[in-house]
């Protein structure tokens, strides 16, 4: 069934579009928001802001210290995703190839870190006996740990759609599995590290449970804490928290523009045999 | 081409992470002149800008660099908790005062500071310091207008009271004949946001003085285990008149999804003519709607079960020093920094929500209408929820009881009911003796 | 030789972070379960299968959320999965240019943070002054306005399509890959013998779509078992306790200090998913070669 054309491509171009509007909305009202004053931003209404007030923008940077709370989301994600896909790279591909009693066990190991439960007081407990609490290097590692079962998961199902026929040429020519991981099968898992890494840089980035319990200063916080610092249970400025919201988003969804075709092609291909 | 496109890409960005890593790394690692930073928990909204001002003077006085750290406030008494309980917590840590929550929620036996003897603590109103108080010894330092933002009153639009003839109400019959005139001249009667969570309960232990005046000695039976909510007459018939103001559309049709944070603008619509507001209520109006005086409204006590007495409420949002701080000393100094007259001036001066500071020698920013209520309504007897131990913890579940009352799943007894059996699970959990 | 190949030793970095940080904590969470744990008192005593008889004896409150989080869980199967069908064919059927745009802008939705999608929808949502009932006021629909997030009788349902409008994009984006996956031969042939349009759906499409609806279904599954965010920030379980879930529970007991009950409660839920976790290996890893 190639190209439609006429009234049924007609109405599906409308219906596609509709659907865009429909999930396009609730975002266009926070942008829309951030430029209105207090008074006018408390209906979180669709109209034009009257008097747009940029200065928002610069209240919000400033109390919210959003300038060094952007260079930690930044280097949190990024960092636990580099760490995350390499781990989980190495170890979704020994168990995908060599599928022997002890491998199999493995995964399923692995593969139930999706369903547990976090226990933030034992985790506490973890966290000060490993004496990682309130370092950054320390949530680092522990966004890297969070994101490791699915990210294996995702590789295991990518991995068994490769041949095997450039693992074991290499292997014949003598090198060493570091050596074959390096130079044939990483550059081949390219779609997928691509999807896994947007995927795990987004989750991280809108993590803000965990710097709670363990990042201490302030100074250390990612962006998702800060608009905390603009509303409360009595008193809300929904002009700086929209405004706020918009500067927190701005990095995910350009993030997920430069990397979506990568993400399209992973995504499904982790779901599908092909 | 694509895979060394990638592999400079992702070389790239890890050359990237290391460079802007390292410069934040140094950038965050300046340290304060003092070398010391003193680190404050607080839940959204008590933290004024006012005192993070006050902060950076603190700083360029001393050297000491305070941190604030703001948490979302559904998240706050877990994170709290879970860190008090860890060891982890921050060297000042806020929370509510009230002897249930000092024992219970903070442990401040343990956690916190005894700040007995220190200088402020005979500047304070005594009420508040009693709040902060547990076993004798001073823990809290309460700075918070417990009077303009506490006192929880019904404020109402003289305008709409003087169009439609109605006197200022004594009775709650009075007060719902009142809600139908204004129902039938097409305003909405009450402005009930109950989508919070937490203000459609204050209508219940605002009401305490009259149970007290009407059954002398009811706290203290309730607290002795030998009177329970569900068993006394008077209180079912509060929760039930309660349940009549929404049943019979005084609230609105819109009441369970409307905001606390939008009480100003409804009010100055003049859609709505009542609400249960603070004192401060009026002033905060005027502040956001300058066309809309802060004159044109008025204040009498909320009228459940005919009530006329203004409770006090002296419990609020108040600072402790974690007794683990490796800086005591320091947060000592901040708070009688804080504290200090001029410094408690500019607080109040510079925050719109206070009107006064429970503290002597403060110049108060009472206008005329707030005066006279205050004159004629002196309040003496506590709020309910200050004297009933087990009352406060369960605000929120109280709150979500109510509204299974008002959409018809709950009755007035069920909800009563349903405050003993937390009060006495809550008990138990406490080793409380009068609860075997 | 594949063992000196393929050696173990290359997943011990995987494995020692998840073991520390996710294993450790998540058993001795578990272990909490069979006590009294409580922020109450620092004793702490064996209770055995106490929290589990006290969650699952008739007449608990837990038995009404359990029943919530399963009509949550099975509408929203349902929903994501149908709509994300529909709009699959659309975008690999109906449109073509600027395809890849549109799947780009559905699948936007789930990357958003969940503060945003609270604060928009609690906007959105508000009977009186929302955008959703101000639009059908305009368009003259207004009897069909509502409480949307406060009218027990739909509050769930509100919960259930917001959650749809955030999740059916990356069901979507599987599905399309399912049916790009089919090859365009089946259909040349079936033409040919004068079967198209429906016919052709039922019996080319759909069976070979199976593998991949089994896999968006079994990820909607653990997906709806597990909600709490979009329930929390929406209603916070209310109106009264119209839309609590299990896990909202979980949330309400630990706030309250019940900390033994809670872990129960998460400790029953995670081996409902670990059954249902291992089904999903099970399915997705059939037909694999060795």
């Amino acid at each position: 069934m190639v190209g439609q054309s006429g009234l049924r491509g007609s109405i599906s171009n409308m219906m596609a579009s509709g659907t865009a509007l429909i999930v396009l909305a609730p975002i266009f009202l926070v942008f829309v928001n951030s430029l209105k004053t207090r008074v006018d931003a408390s209906s979180m209404g669709v109209g034009l802001p009257t008097d747009p007030q940029w200065g928002n923008f610069a209240t919000v940077i400033d109390q919210g210290n959003l300038g060094g709370a952007l260079v930690n989301s930044i280097i949190y994600s990024f960092g636990a995703t580099a760490l995350c896909v390499t781990l989980s790279a190495l170890a979704g591909w020994v168990l995908a190839r060599n599928r022997s009693r002890r491998h199999r066990m493995i995964y399923l190991l692995l593969i139930m870190g999706i369903a547990m439960p976090t226990n933030f007081v034992t985790l506490t407990k973890v966290m000060q006996w490993t004496h990682l609490i309130n370092t950054q290097a320390g949530i680092i590692l522990l966004y890297a740990a969070t994101q490791i079962p699915f990210s294996v998961f995702l590789i295991y199902a990518f991995i068994r759609r490769l041949p095997r026929e450039l693992d074991e040429a290499a292997l014949i020519d003598g090198c060493t599995p570091l050596r074959v991981f390096r130079s044939v099968i990483f550059p081949q898992l390219t779609p997928v590290v691509a999807t896994l890494g947007v995927l795990t840089i987004l989750n991280v980035w809108n993590e803000f449970l965990l710097p709670l319990y363990y990042l201490n200063r302030s100074s250390a916080w990612p962006m998702t804490l800060a608009v905390y610092d603009f509303y409360g249970q009595y008193q809300a400025d929904w002009g700086l928290v929209s405004a706020d919201v918009v500067l927190t988003i701005v990095p995910v969804i350009l993030i997920y523009i430069v990397a979506q075709r990568w993400i399209l092609s992973g995504v499904s291909a982790g779901a599908v045999k092909g | 081409m694509l895979k060394r496109t990638v592999r400079s890409a992702l070389l790239g960005t890890a050359l990237g992470v290391v460079v802007v890593g390292t410069t934040s790394l140094i950038a965050t690692a300046q340290s304060p002149a003092s070398g010391v930073t003193l680190t404050v928990m607080a839940s959204q909204e008590w933290i004024k800008p006012a005192e993070q001002d006050l902060g950076k003077k603190f700083e360029e006085q001393t050297g000491i660099h305070v941190d604030y750290q703001i948490l979302p406030a559904d998240q706050y008494f877990n994170v709290l908790k879970t860190k008090l309980n860890a060891g982890e917590a921050t060297d000042i840590f806020g929370g509510q005062t009230g002897k249930s929550d000092l024992k219970l929620q903070y442990d401040v036996a343990n956690n916190a500071v005894d700040l007995t003897g220190e200088e402020w603590t005979t500047r304070i109103d005594p009420a508040a310091l009693d709040q902060s108080s547990l076993d004798g010894k001073v823990y809290g330092a309460e700075i918070w207008d417990i009077i303009g933002s506490n006192y929880f009153v019904t404020v109402y639009n003289k305008d709409i009271f003087q169009q439609l003839g109605i006197s200022v109400p004594k009775t709650f019959d009075e007060f719902a004949a009142a809600c139908t005139t204004i129902k039938a001249a097409g305003i909405t009667p009450i402005y009930e946001p109950i989508s919070d969570g937490w203000h459609q309960v204050l209508w219940f232990p605002f009401a305490g003085p009259s149970f007290e005046q009407a059954e002398p000695g009811l706290a203290d039976k309730l607290n002795a285990n030998t009177a329970t909510f569900a068993g006394d007459a008077n209180m079912t018939t509060a929760m039930t008149q309660i349940n009549q103001l929404y049943q019979s559309g005084c609230f609105g049709d819109n009441a369970l999804s409307d905001a606390y944070a939008d009480t100003d603008k409804a009010m100055a619509s003049g859609k709505f003519a009542m609400t249960v507001s603070p004192l401060s209520r009026p002033v905060s109006i005027e502040h956001d709607f300058p066309n809309v005086k802060a004159s044109s409204f008025g204040f009498f006590p909320i009228p459940i079960f005919d009530n006329q007495l203004q409770p006090v409420h002296p419990a609020g949002p108040a600072k402790f020093i974690y007794s683990k701080s490796p800086h005591v000393d320091q947060a000592k100094q901040y708070l009688d920094f804080l504290m200090q007259p001029d410094n408690l001036q500019y607080l109040l001066d510079n925050t719109p929500d206070f009107s006064t500071l429970p503290f002597t020698g403060v110049k108060s920013k009472w206008d005329d209408a707030q005066t006279a209520f205050l004159d004629t309504y002196p309040a003496k007897t506590l709020v309910y929820q200050d004297v009933v131990n087990y009352l406060n913890p369960q605000w929120i579940d109280l709150g979500k009881d109510m509204v299974s009352m008002f959409t018809g799943s709950m009755t007035p007894a069920d909800v009563m009911a349903s405050i003993d059996q937390r009060r006495t699970d809550m008990a138990k959990a406490a080793n409380d003796p009068a609860w075997p | 030789m594949r063992a000196r190949a393929y050696p173990t030793w290359l997943t011990f970095g995987a494995l020692a972070l998840y073991a520390v940080f996710i294993v450790l904590p998540g058993v001795l969470g578990i272990g909490y379960s069979f006590t009294d744990w409580s922020s109450y008192s620092n004793d702490l005593h064996w209770v055995g299968l106490d929290n589990f008889s006290k969650i699952l004896s008739s007449g608990s409150t837990y038995l009404r959320f359990i029943l919530t989080t399963v009509v949550f869980t099975v509408t929203t199967i349902v929903f994501k999965t149908a709509i994300g069908l529909a709009l699959a064919l659309l975008l690999t059927r109906g449109v073509r240019r600027l395809s890849h745009l549109y799947r780009a802008i559905i699948f936007l939705p789930a990357v958003l943070p969940i503060l945003v999608i609270s604060l928009i929808f609690r906007s959105v949502l508000n009977p009186a002054t929302g955008l959703l009932n101000e639009t059908l006021r305009a368009i003259g629909l207004g009897g069909l306005a509502q409480h949307w997030l406060t009218d027990p009788s739909i509050a769930l349902w509100s919960v259930i399509a917001v959650d749809t409008w955030r999740g059916v994009g990356y069901i979507t984006v599987i599905l399309i890959a399912g049916l790009l996956a089919i090859p365009v031969e089946y259909y040349e042939a079936a033409a040919i013998d004068g079967a198209t349009g429906w016919h052709a759906f039922r019996n080319i499409t759909l069976p070979l779509l199976v593998p991949v609806l089994l896999v968006t279904t079994v990820l909607n599954l653990l997906y709806g078992l597990k909600v709490f965010d979009i329930v929390f920030v929406l209603t916070n379980g209310g109106p009264g306790r119209a839309t609590d879930t299990v896990y909202t529970a979980v949330f309400d007991d630990f706030s309250k200090g019940r900390y033994g009950i809670a872990t129960a409660l998460s400790t029953l839920l995670f081996l409902v998913m670990i059954v249902l976790g291992y089904l999903t290996i099970r399915v997705m890893g059939r037909d694999d070669e060795g």
